[in-house]
């Protein structure tokens, strides 16, 4: 029943099933797109506005906008790149990133796009806020110091291990991932749950396990993010 | 009064009704002082949501709060309008007179003093909220009279009602109608003619989009659905605006036809009016004038013998500038924060509920009322071929004249300024905060959809104002009114009051304008909603017509950035160590 419709980004021809969404259809056709709150199967967040592509030359969010027969999208520009660069660069300052000690480093995705972004500094002044950890779980911690409020373990416990425990509190700046009830210890959150697997930082994640992958050998360490896509849509 | 006795009489009131959790919130909050985090669950359990979602509404919107709060709050309102010199006295005199500091309770519980944003008081300020009652053209004098009345508890007898300020009534908005009119000539035509009328007269929203109001209702009468819904936009949160003030005072009934009409044309039997917090004082008012509709027969069941049903509930809202965006405000009419949506979907195709929904401005839709009345030809005649219709001014600041304005479209900066005794002002802020600043060489630009469009905030500032302290209070303003969702908005608007701050500290370099160029395009270009894509605008329509301000505060570079006064910043210990610290230079 699903409709083809086709469209173009930055030239190239894309083909798309209707109501498809564009990062989507990118990405099946070898087009990575960056993103940072985005996660297959999951309803998209809109968060993170990295993935913001030029719609006909609006600026639209990739993760939330459907394709449209005939539009015209452009990925690749001057512009779009300095804009994605600098709202990764501000993620950077609005919490504390200290990647040199982060168990997460070469499996993280903020600093695997802002690698492939070519970032290596801090480009605005640092915020150092006041972020708790949240240790009071056996298995699993919340280190609010490295959140990027993407919501992605919210949307995954909700969705994929019906457990809402996981949601927003306070506004603007202030805004902070938090559980239900009021500890991590509390919820019925298992190591084992998908929420777990799902932050793309070092903010939710296993205990005990940090360094069972050794640097050198994690995931973003030899190839940009991305490049997966890039390969599987343009075999050699 | 306890937890156990609140909560299950708030929840039963709204039938446990999953959706309804503001009201609730804002109940237990009224009643008790806070909604504590057992109160959190209570609520949870008796609705049925998670408790991290109830604690999500409860810390997201201004007026609710987990510690508790005196028996009486009171509010000053510390938007740029309300703080010229006599509301920084009077914020003076209320710490005073209350013996604490903003953002405390006195020891006995009694009274709370905080800051809020703007609260549409902005023809009198300085102003305030004392729990729902808004107390105008504060002075250290009346602080004194205010405190005293609030400690009596005598407030209501205390003589401190609000001023109309309306200077001009216009044919459109406030002209007498004969009640139920707009909406008989109405149910005489189709749904369809109704909305061939409403787009025959050109009318364009009056919420500040400015989007064709006929267009609108006719995306919503086609999309699939049973059941539709309409919802006026009363939130009202914009500095400087205070027209929907005082229509809902003067002629709510042409609010509600116009919603009923609207109902009839998408095929609704459902109004929902979205109340700003601000404007709980004037609830019991509004449900009187719901009442005697319904009496009258122009709400209700079968209204014009049998073709149409019809009728509104008022939603409160509890502070939070972004529930004006429509798609947050649906978030809000749904019990959850007060977070915008994403689109597609459109509110036309789903919104309230996943329902299709018409949003428009309170005075959209007292405007449709009388376009039902009148017809759309008569309508057309006034204004301009864009913008057609007259149109509410608030305007506010330095002018002799402040108060609301109904015009038609089409006058100029400078005969507006003449008409309110604003001559002689160095900058005129057209639409807000969100707007633009506009300069003395621009006074003869029209104001309408064809130069400089309008929800109808019009600031007058005086050629002794600071204007880049005015930017630099409305960049605070977008600050604590960011939902914090997406990251541009979120993060963005932080650094650019930093930066600009910085610049006013007299620590600014050249560069800095165009790191504030780059970042305020970024946070435009990359935001989420409508409040991210235009809170820049204060630097940036300061920066393309007010250059010099900014160019004026800066100082030379010397390769490093000097966010800060190195030998000031050393006074503190040179003191202390009594010798002074030697510079040495290669
Ligand atoms: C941050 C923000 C705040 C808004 N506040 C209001 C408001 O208080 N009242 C209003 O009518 N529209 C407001 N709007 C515009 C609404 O999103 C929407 O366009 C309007 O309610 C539609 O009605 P209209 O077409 O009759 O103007 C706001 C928009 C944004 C982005
Ligand atoms: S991936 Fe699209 S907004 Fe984050």
């Amino acid at each position: 029943m699903s409709e083809t419709i086709t469209f173009t980004i930055d030239g190239k021809k894309i083909p798309a099933k209707k109501g498809q969404t564009i990062i989507r259809a990118a990405e099946e056709a070898g087009v990575y797109i960056p993103r940072l709150c985005w996660l297959k199967d999951l309803i998209p967040g809109g968060a993170c506005r990295v993935c913001t592509v030029l719609v006909n030359g609006r600026p639209q969010a990739a993760c939330t906008q459907p394709a449209a027969g005939g539009i015209v999208v452009q990925n690749e520009t001057e512009e779009l790149f300095r804009w994605r660069k600098n709202i990764v660069a501000m993620l950077f300052v609005e919490g504390n990133h200290y990647c040199m000690f982060c168990e997460k480093s070469g499996n993280c995705e903020l600093q695997a796009v802002a690698y492939r972004f070519g970032i290596t500094a801090p480009k605005y002044p640092h915020q150092f806020p006041q972020r708790a950890v949240d240790a009071s779980h056996p298995d699993v911690l919340i280190d609010h110091n490295r959140c990027i409020l993407c919501w992605r373990c919210a949307r995954t416990a909700r969705v994929k291990d019906g457990k809402p425990i996981f949601g927003v509190v306070n506004r603007g700046i202030d805004s902070q991932l938090a559980v239900g009830p009021e500890q991590l210890g509390e919820t019925e959150l298992k190591a084992t749950d998908k929420a777990v697997e799902a932050c793309p930082v070092g903010a939710l994640m296993k205990k005990r396990v940090g360094y069972a992958v050794p640097v050198g050998k994690r995931l973003y360490d030899h190839e940009p993010i991305g490049s997966d896509i890039e390969k599987a849509g343009n075999p050699a | 009064m306890n937890l156990q006795q609140v909560v299950p009489e708030a929840a039963a009131r709204c039938g446990r009704d999953p959706s309804r959790v503001m009201d609730v919130v804002r109940e237990v909050q009224a009643r008790l002082g806070r909604v504590s985090d057992e109160a959190i669950d209570l609520i949870a359990r008796e609705l049925a949501v998670p408790p991290v979602d109830v604690k999500g509404v409860v810390t997201f919107y201004a007026f609710l709060s987990r510690k508790q709060k005196g028996r009486t709050v009171i509010r000053l309102s510390e938007c740029v309008g309300c703080l010229g010199a006599e509301g920084h006295a009077s914020a003076e005199e209320l710490q005073r007179q209350l013996g604490i500091k903003f953002g405390e309770t006195t020891p006995d519980g009694a009274i709370s003093l905080e800051h809020t944003a703007c609260i549409g008081m902005c023809d009198q300020g300085p102003a305030a909220l004392v729990d729902e009652q808004p107390i105008a053209r504060l002075t250290p004098e009346r602080v004194k009279d205010l405190v005293a009345a609030v400690r009596e508890q005598k407030l209501a007898e205390a003589g401190f009602a609000v001023a109309d300020n309306v200077h001009k009534k216009g044919e459109v908005v406030f002209a007498e109608m004969e009640p139920g009119a707009g909406l008989k000539h109405a149910l005489a035509l189709d749904p369809a003619g109704v909305i061939g009328e409403v787009k025959a007269s050109r009318l364009r929203g009056r919420g500040g989009a400015g989007f064709p109001a006929g267009t609108k209702w006719e995306f919503c009468a086609r999309a699939a659905g049973e059941r539709k819904v309409v919802l006026c936009n009363a939130d009202e949160g914009e500095p400087g605006t205070f027209k929907d003030r005082e229509i809902l005072k003067h002629v709510p009934a042409h609010v509600f036809e116009g919603m009923a009409i609207a109902g009839y044309a998408i095929g609704a039997k459902e109004g929902i009016l979205y109340l700003r917090g601000e404007y709980a004082y004037m609830l019991p008012a509004l449900e009187k004038t719901l009442d005697e509709m319904r009496e009258k027969g122009v709400l209700g069941k079968g209204l014009g013998g049998g073709k149409h049903d019809f009728d509104i509930r008022v939603q409160l809202g509890a502070g939070a500038y972004v529930c004006g965006e429509e798609s947050a405000l649906i978030s809000s009419c749904e019990g959850g924060r007060g977070v915008p949506k994403d689109r597609p979907p459109f509110p036309v195709e789903r919104g309230y509920l996943g329902l299709p929904t018409v949003v428009n401005n309170v005075e959209t839709f007292a405007t449709v009322a009388r376009i039902l009345e009148k017809g759309a030809g008569w309508f057309a005649s006034f204004g301009t071929r864009d913008s057609t219709g007259t149109k509410l001014f608030s305007v506010s600041g330095d002018c002799a004249k402040p108060g609301i304005y109904e015009l038609p479209y089409g006058l100029t900066v400078r005969e507006l300024m003449a008409l309110v005794g604003g001559e002689g002002a160095q900058a005129v802020l057209v639409g807000g905060p969100s707007g633009s600043f506009v300069k003395p060489e621009d006074f003869d630009r029209k104001i309408g959809y064809e130069a400089l469009a309008t929800g109808g905030s019009v600031m007058v500032f005086g050629p002794r104002r600071d204007l880049l302290e005015v930017v630099s209070g409305f960049m605070r303003f977008f600050v604590d009114e960011s939902c914090g969702h997406c990251v541009p908005c979120r993060v963005g608007n932080v650094l650019i009051k930093e930066r600009l701050d910085k610049i006013r500290a007299g620590h600014g370099v050249a560069e800095d304008l165009g790191y504030l160029e780059e970042l305020c395009a970024t946070v435009k270009r990359m935001s989420r909603c409508g409040l991210g894509q235009t809170s820049p605008n204060p630097v940036v329509t300061t920066l393309a017509s007010f250059r010099g301000l900014y160019e004026r505060r800066l100082t030379e570079s010397n390769g490093l950035q000097p966010d800060f006064d190195l030998n000031a910043a050393l006074q503190a210990a040179v003191k202390a160590q009594g010798r002074a610290p030697v510079f040495h230079e290669d």
